[in-house]
């Protein structure tokens, strides 16, 4: 993975209005953290930092940051998560990972199939992705960006597994190798229901119970101690 | 089939809170596709039904349907011509709370074209305004 530039700074305030003011004003909140260093929180402009996710496929990114007014100026630091909006999709906060260049890192990686599916082209199967990502570790440099996995001479009933994924050099997947990533089956045919099975249709009230406990522990207790409920039936009379 | 519960504890709900944004549910998480809400509401168990129609005929039932709500919510409604009082009203039907940025249908197996239009007749039964969205930008 090629390393990306980015600017960043020292960040002072935190709590939430100070970011939403931040935000106001075209940065991004941002946190940088690592094996070899105290958490510093930063900020990083909105435009740079969309321009760098437009320009690539995914947020796996290895970032080169410039950190100005600080100690230790120059950083080498993975994406590690990118909160967006819900709604508008607008980038809220980054997490940044501080890595060495000789030591392995972990990281999620998103999966893209290529090609047309044998299974759907010829025998009217469904392509279904599993896994859209999958755990890797390697040296930075070697991370990928995504892995790609041609499934055009995938049938219907077959599927790749993740020990099956064509990796770069120097890269290893972690976990269980026999977990499927992409499958080719047949659709489930469903069935209209007739316009009289409609009719029959279950009422909103027509709904089950479910039973209450202390009901329950009432019946089974009862039967148990038989003197008692004879003695309790005179007393519910008495008071009558 | 109408989508209702099979069994519950208490039949009749209080009406509860729809506001905020979707905190879960907000993502398109199995499909290549889906429709998002923009807007809070009640859909119920005909509206969902409806979609869930106009989707699978449209798609010529190829590819893929998951439905990402469910109406778990109960609602009561008085009769016509009936005074205040004596207790709350008989069931009326179910509803699944929906708040903006839920997911309310994702779609695979099939082109954008044929997704987008399915999502666009799944849409008009809806009371709500509603955006398409894919799990990759192009």
């Amino acid at each position: 993975m090629k390393s990306v530039a980015l600017n960043a700074s020292v960040r002072a305030e935190t709590r939430r209005n100070a970011n939403k003011q931040l935000r106001a004003t075209g940065r991004i909140p941002a946190v940088i953290y690592g094996r070899q260093a105290q958490p510093q929180s930063l900020q990083v402009d909105a435009k740079e930092l969309e321009n760098m996710f437009h320009h690539h496929v995914s947020e796996n990114l290895l970032v080169d940051l410039t950190v100005k007014d600080d100690a230790k100026p120059k950083r080498l630091a993975l994406v590690q998560e990118v909160q967006h909006h819900p709604l508008s999709g607008k980038v809220l906060h980054i997490d940044f990972h501080e890595v060495s260049e000789t030591e392995q890192v972990t990281i999620s990686v998103p999966v893209e199939t290529t090609g047309e599916a044998a299974g759907v082209k010829n025998g009217g199967g469904v392509l279904e992705h599993v896994m859209f990502k999958v755990k890797v570790r390697a040296l930075p440099k070697d991370l990928p960006e995504q892995l790609f996995v041609d499934v055009s001479s995938l049938e219907v009933d077959r599927a790749i597994h993740l020990g099956e994924l064509p990796l770069p050099a120097g890269v290893e997947v972690v976990g269980n190798k026999n977990v499927v990533v992409v499958a080719c089956s047949l659709p489930r045919k469903e069935e209209e229901p007739a316009p009289a099975a409609d009719a029959a249709a279950p009422a909103a009230g027509d709904v089950a119970m479910i039973k209450e406990k202390k009901d329950e522990a009432a019946a089974t207790a009862a039967p148990a101690k038989g003197a008692a409920p004879a003695k309790a039936a005179p007393a519910a009379e008495k008071k009558k | 089939m109408a989508m209702m519960p099979e069994r519950v504890k208490f039949r009749k709900m209080q009406r509860g809170s729809r506001r905020g944004l979707a905190t879960s549910g907000n993502t398109v998480a199995f499909g290549e596709y889906g429709l998002m809400c923009l807007d809070r509401a009640w859909l119920d168990t005909k509206q969902l039904e409806a979609c869930r129609v106009a989707i699978t005929r449209h798609m010529k039932r190829h590819g893929k349907l998951w439905i990402r709500v469910f109406p778990q919510k109960s609602f009561t409604k008085k009769p016509l011509e009936v005074r205040m009082g004596t207790g709350k009203g008989p069931l009326e039907s179910w509803v699944a709370v929906v708040r903006p940025a839920n997911i309310l249908f994702e779609v695979d197996g099939v082109p954008e074209p044929i997704a987008r239009e399915a999502m666009r007749l799944a849409a008009a039964k809806l009371p709500i305004a509603t955006k398409f969205v894919a799990r990759h930008k192009h």
